[in-house]
């Protein structure tokens, strides 16, 4: 009779382990399986409050493990971590808060204290600061967050000079989109699959989307305050969906194209599958999705289910 | 409002007193009733073109600004009814630190941008802010320190824009709803005196921080300790070598049962409804 309520209380345990992650609410089209959580290096090293992660179809996954002052390079593959995880720790990036590959699996992350973009080579070798070049006045400015698309185009969020800066992959300005009139505080952008950029405006709940080649943003949403508490991050997946990290909500929100409500998933909590404090997600054409879970001191893995 | 002005408003005790200005019955305006807005209803009275009223202004073209972001509309113990917080080269009249000359095309133009401008005087409180870690954000932005603080003068020590809630929950709403929430919880009658009194700043480092969430102190053991004795809160483990059963990286801290920002309906600031569904969290052999 032990033996079998014990199996009772581990089978309770998966389920809760299993199921909890999938949880959704307003029928959302997309539902995400935990497959695993990341809490060291190989070293063992615990990661401390991750704030950013990058992720490419090469199977690369970069963390910016901002509390330890470093990048870590992990390959995730067939569900599962490769041995040999990098360790990147450069003196010009002593705190990165938010990380991108091109598509030479160069590495650029943005270190919250200096403000500043530092490039790096695909093994964490520093090469250079981004430093716009050509930038029309003013000629200062302030990254917010910022983003690369497929064809190594560098976006910038410019919150000092109030505008979207648009760099060629060796970081010459080609054109810049200036904020929307009304806005609250941007905090992130996103570029899909068709070149449309997106800005979340993290206190009003507020999507903005410019289209490709356009020069204005103009609002996808209304405000979306009844389904979320403080969004920070904007990412978009191979279907041009939207996900919006909660950070104070511990949630992930899923919007449709046109800027419609999809669902939530996941919430607070500690235990694998919840989010506490999460800062930022990234989602692959595989449908990997990884979320920097920063009180949670870990990044925990995802697979969308359609 | 408060009699005891030393320089009360004029209009007070002249015609109608408040019916000068409010209207008791209804107004279109949004606030206290006014006939009007400002400067509207001020210019009723004061004459912008007359030498007096340009020379208190140091010859600058304020007939379009705001005047009640710098007076107190009833009365100061400051001259010219400025309001109690009064930014320095406000009531030393040096406006020209800040904004061009008066007699420039744009005079009321500001010489720098966001935090450049406030950084002539305050360079080195900036440059002990930007030696953290992390800022917050609002600060490298365009408006910079203006996004909290009055440029001129204020009701609010530091010159606050209002109280440290309404100032924080500008941008964090959703934190501040929590706030009141737990406050008009009968079931929080231990609510943190921090929140309680909506005093952000307690916990919080509002310009910058090396801690997450702009907290004042690495640990919440240390934050909270300086009001909290929690050595005699309770005797369940916590510190840097109770690990957390939940998750590996976190060690048992404050804030692994308690939300410190209030948690709205739960009661003793606790992250769940009710005792029994908290201690669960980690104590699965004692689930009912």
């Amino acid at each position: 009779m032990k033996d079998l309520i014990k199996i009772c209380a581990f089978l309770t345990a998966v389920m809760t382990a299993v199921l909890v992650p999938m949880m959704s609410y307003g029928g959302a089209s997309v539902k995400f399986r935990h497959v695993m959580s990341i809490y060291a290096d190989d070293k063992g090293l615990s990661l401390k409050q991750p704030e950013g992660v990058a992720c490419n179809e090469a199977s690369f996954l970069i963390v910016a493990d901002t509390g330890n002052g470093r990048l870590l390079r992990y390959t995730f593959q067939n569900n599962d971590l490769k041995t040999g995880t990098v360790e990147i720790k450069v003196p010009q990036l002593s705190y990165p808060i938010s990380t991108q590959m091109n598509s030479k699996g160069q590495i650029y992350a943005l270190d919250g204290k200096q403000r500043r973009i530092v490039r790096l080579t695909p093994e964490g070798k520093f090469i250079n600061y981004l430093d716009p070049t050509g930038l029309p006045a003013p000629a200062s400015y302030a990254p917010r967050s910022f983003i690369i698309d497929v064809n190594n185009n560098i976006y910038i969020l410019d919150i000092l000079s109030r505008r979207v800066l648009v760099l060629n992959p060796s970081g010459e300005y080609q054109r810049h989109i200036e904020f929307p009139k009304d806005f609250g505080f941007l905090s992130d952008l996103a570029v899909d699959f068709k070149g449309n950029v997106f800005l979340i405006d993290s206190t009003n709940a507020v999507v903005f989307t410019a289209a490709k080649d356009s020069m204005k943003f103009s609002a996808l949403t209304g405000k979306l305050k009844q389904y979320m508490r403080l969004p920070t991050s904007i990412t978009t997946d191979k279907r041009g969906r939207i996900y919006l990290v909660d950070r104070n909500g511990s949630r992930i929100i899923i919007l449709g194209q046109d800027g419609s409500f999809l669902g939530r998933l996941s919430g607070q909590g500690w235990k694998d599958g919840l989010l506490n404090h999460p800062s930022n997600m990234c989602i692959n054409s595989k449908g990997e999705v990884f979320i920097a879970d920063t009180s949670n001191s870990r990044v925990q893995i995802f697979t969308a289910l359609e | 409002m408060d009699k005891s002005y030393t320089f009360m408003h004029k209009s007070l005790a002249k015609g109608k007193g408040c019916l000068n200005c409010h209207d008791p019955h209804f107004s279109n305006r949004l606030g206290f009733l006014l006939k009007k807005d400002a400067p509207a209803l001020c210019l009723e009275c004061h004459n912008t073109d007359k030498p007096f009223f340009k020379k208190k202004h140091m010859n600058y073209a304020v007939a379009d600004s705001n005047c009640i972001s710098c007076h107190n509309p009833h009365g100061s113990d400051m001259k010219g009814i400025l309001y109690a917080a009064a930014h320095k080269p406000v009531s030393e009249k040096k406006c020209a630190e800040c904004h061009a000359g008066p007699q420039s095309k744009t005079p009321l133009k500001v010489k720098k941008q966001g935090n450049e401008l406030c950084r002539q005087c305050h360079k080195d409180m900036m440059d002990k802010t930007f030696s953290k870690n992390r800022v917050h954000w609002p600060l490298v932005d365009n408006v910079g320190c203006l996004n909290c603080h009055g440029p001129h003068a204020t009701k609010q020590k530091k010159l606050l824009k209002g109280p440290v809630a309404n100032v924080c929950g500008t941008c964090h709403s959703d934190t501040i709803e929590l706030q009141k929430l737990s406050i008009d919880n009968p079931k929080n009658d231990k609510l943190c005196e921090p929140v309680k009194s909506g005093n952000c700043v307690i916990c919080h480092s509002p310009h910058a921080s090396d801690n997450i969430l702009l907290m004042s102190k690495p640990s919440s053991l240390e934050l909270c300790g300086e009001c909290h004795k929690w050595q005699t809160h309770s005797t369940h483990p916590i510190g840097e070598k109770a690990i957390d059963k939940r998750n590996k990286n976190l060690t048992v801290d404050c804030l692994s049962c308690h939300k410190s920002c209030g948690t709205g309906n739960n009661p003793g600031m606790m992250h769940f409804a009710s005792t029994y569904e908290m201690c669960i969290q980690c104590h699965l052999d004692r689930r009912r």
